[in-house]
């Protein structure tokens, strides 16, 4: 019986490999339980459970290019807002340096109306993941919603939601965009508009993929199961079957994060986004744009920063993809 | 108590399909006395699964069940969907088959149970976890008070099915059905977990109604036994009755493709030839006709009811069979019924 010696393995290994092997273990546990070993409880065997999600996140904590993008991406926040509390220039003040290149005082340089550039970037920066976890934070809720009840239903509420959704799905996106942005655009801080914009058309794809999803949940035994112990279909969707849905609905939501802000970008960019005083990278960008040859500070650090930006964000949601890839796992269920 | 547990009257379960309406279950009628256990066996199709199914209005919606379920007197078909899941859990527990998959695969054992319990019971979650405890060792789980925080990919199938169980005693229910537990387990746990059912009847006091195609749990366990074909009862009567003095040749064919320790080692499994019929479209006749090898001519033309037949005990009445021969196959007048099959000519 190999089970025995696996599991000695398994004690002796040293810290790194740890957690490889702990989900190694756990496939040794179902063999070992499954020759149901006498006493039920040989050592190791028990007292260690772990939950799906934190084997999903063990997997996730070991993929070096997804921990650059956690990094980054918060590094990226934190400095955001210390930057918009502890920087001598704040993103409004303005100096009386103009067009300066990057210096010790302005690491950044200074725009033609004497902004610090440095403040403004991070400023674009907040103001650009504030938008986008709010679009996603929406997208999700809406698409989860509809979604679940759609998959689990069936039937003609099935039918009605997922026309509705292919409706939104045909807008062309850019179009509807720019008009309802036209509208709010008026009014300059109106950064939470926009995020609702972007959050009432970005909410399908969740929609389709928790509906997929639901649909296939809905025939496993469990489902049943709770059913025949008097389970309400509302306990049923909410506590045994969305559980279960919850890894592509955080990829989901990681990846719209980033789409959330390739749209504000492109909004910002056109005028029709965010609006001056205030400053998102996109519209940062479009300000620097025409200076690009000549004051060459003012379009490389915003529009570096925005593809650092939504590079972590994409990384980190391909090391979720990979961590919740049923594929990778080697604990059955 | 002179209600029965359950009670089952004419049950006709139809599926409309594109080829027509399957007749999956055609007028079956049994009790359920409180604290009995009543087996079904029969071949896969022959509705045993869809009559629990029917029980716990778990059918699809476009089934077309008709008859009479009733639960301690209260008729269940046509019961609202709301009302009806008060009965679930409380009423009637079911275990499924696969414990592999009937486990939600991201919650604790010990949620699940935990779950259950809340679903009908008012009770902190302190005390439902407490109960949760108990109950995994009730059902025979080493060491519940830590296993009760394990996920189900931690326990083996046997502990598996073990906490299906658990589950379903969970509300303390009158009536248990399971529908083939042990099937899909190792034959070395088999018995674990028929021992933990055994555990649970006797403290839930329930009626337990097992589904099971496999003959030896049936009869180390029930009290009484029924044997379906083709979406009909076509044997019914006491374990010893049907175990004893087969009376219908389906019956006698089930039990002689089981192999006996006590033969000399070198008979053949005798088996049953051909296979099940459609449930499709109407028939006249036998529906085992084709199958059994004392078919006559009535066989074909006229459906056998299900009558009195001699019984092994005294209870007259008890033993009922659906064959126009049952008296003389239950006599063992037609001596072996199903041939030995092919002669054994490989050396043993």
């Amino acid at each position: 019986m190999p089970e025995p010696a696996a599991q000695e393995n398994f004690v002796i290994q040293t810290p790194e490999r740890v957690a490889t092997v702990e989900a190694g273990a756990h496939t040794l546990a179902g063999v070992g339980a499954g020759v149901e070993l006498s006493g039920g409880d040989v050592h190791g065997l028990s007292g260690e459970a772990k939950s799906q999600f934190q084997i999903v996140l063990n997997r996730f904590f070991h993929q070096r290019l997804a921990m650059i993008g956690v990094a980054t991406f918060v590094l990226l926040g934190i400095a955001s807002i210390v930057v918009g509390h502890f920087w001598q220039y704040s993103y409004t003040t303005i100096t009386n340096n103009l067009n300066d290149p990057p210096s010790w005082t302005n690491p950044f340089g200074t725009n033609s109306i004497g902004n610090d550039m440095f403040a403004q970037v991070m400023a674009g920066v907040e103001k650009d993941i504030e938008i986008a976890l709010t679009v996603a934070a929406m997208a999700t809720l809406i698409g989860v919603t509809v979604g679940a009840i759609a998959g689990f239903y069936r039937g003609w509420v099935d039918t009605l939601l997922m026309r509705f959704v292919d409706l939104v799905l045909v807008l062309p996106v850019l179009a509807v965009l720019i008009l309802l942005s036209a509208k709010l655009s008026k009014e300059s801080n109106n950064w939470l508009g926009l995020a609702f914009i972007i959050g009432i058309l970005s909410w399908t794809y969740v929609a389709r993929l928790v509906r997929a999803d639901f649909l296939s949940l809905r025939e496993r035994d469990f489902v049943e199961a709770s059913r025949a112990l008097g389970a309400t279909n509302r306990r049923i969707i909410v506590k045994h079957m969305l559980p279960n849905a919850v890894g592509p609905i955080i990829v989901n939501a990681t990846l719209t994060v980033a789409l959330s802000i390739v749209f504000e970008s492109t909004l910002s960019f056109l005028g029709l986004g965010v609006q001056p005083p205030a400053v998102s990278l996109g519209l940062l960008v479009d300000q620097g744009q025409d200076s690009a040859t000549t004051e060459w500070w003012l379009f490389v650090f915003p529009v570096a920063f925005l593809i650092v930006l939504i590079l972590s964000i994409f990384l980190i949601g391909d090391g979720l993809r990979e961590a919740f890839d049923p594929k990778k796992s080697r604990v059955r269920a | 108590m002179a209600e029965p547990a359950l009670q089952i009257d004419r049950l006709e379960v139809d599926f409309p399909t594109k080829d027509g309406v399957v007749h999956a279950v055609r007028g079956v009628d049994f009790t359920l006395e409180p604290g009995e256990v009543l087996g079904i066996v029969g071949e896969s199709g022959s509705g045993k699964s869809v009559t629990a199914l029917a029980t716990m209005g778990l059918l699809p919606k476009s089934a077309d069940v008709r008859g009479s379920i009733r639960f301690q007197g209260r008729e269940l078909l046509g019961l609202k969907e709301k009302q009806m899941t008060k009965v679930r859990g409380t009423g009637i527990a079911m275990i499924f088959q696969d414990p592999m998959t009937s486990l939600n695969p991201v919650y604790t054992i010990g949620w699940q149970i935990t779950e259950a319990i809340l679903a009908h019971q008012d009770m902190s979650k302190d005390a439902a976890k407490a109960r949760a405890v108990e109950l995994l060792a009730k059902v025979g789980i080493p060491n519940p008070s830590e296993r009760v925080d394990n996920y189900p990919h931690e326990f083996s199938g046997g502990m598996r099915q073990r906490a299906v169980i658990a589950i379903g005693m969970a509300n303390d229910p009158e009536v248990i059905l399971a529908d083939e537990p042990t099937t899909a387990l190792d034959v070395t746990v088999q018995a674990q977990v028929l021992d933990s059912l055994r555990t649970a009847l006797s403290e839930t006091g329930a009626a337990l109604l097992l589904i099971t195609h496999d003959l030896g749990v049936i009869a180390g366990i029930s009290d009484r036994v029924l044997v379906m074909y083709a979406g009909r009862a076509v044997e019914t009567g006491t374990a010893e009755d049907v175990f004893y003095k087969p009376s219908m040749p389906y019956t006698l064919g089930l039990l002689g493709s089981l192999p006996r320790l006590d033969s000399d080692g070198n008979e053949r499994l005798r088996q049953i030839p051909g296979s099940p019929p459609s449930m499709m479209g109407d028939r006249t006749g036998c529906p085992f006709a084709p199958r059994c090898p004392l078919a006559t001519e009535i066989c074909i033309t006229t459906e056998p009811d299900l009558v009195v037949v001699p019984s092994v005990t005294s209870a007259v009445g008890g033993h009922r069979a659906a064959c126009h021969f049952a008296v003389e196959v239950g006599r063992g007048d037609h001596g072996k019924v199903f041939s030995d099959g092919v002669v054994d000519d490989v050396v043993a």
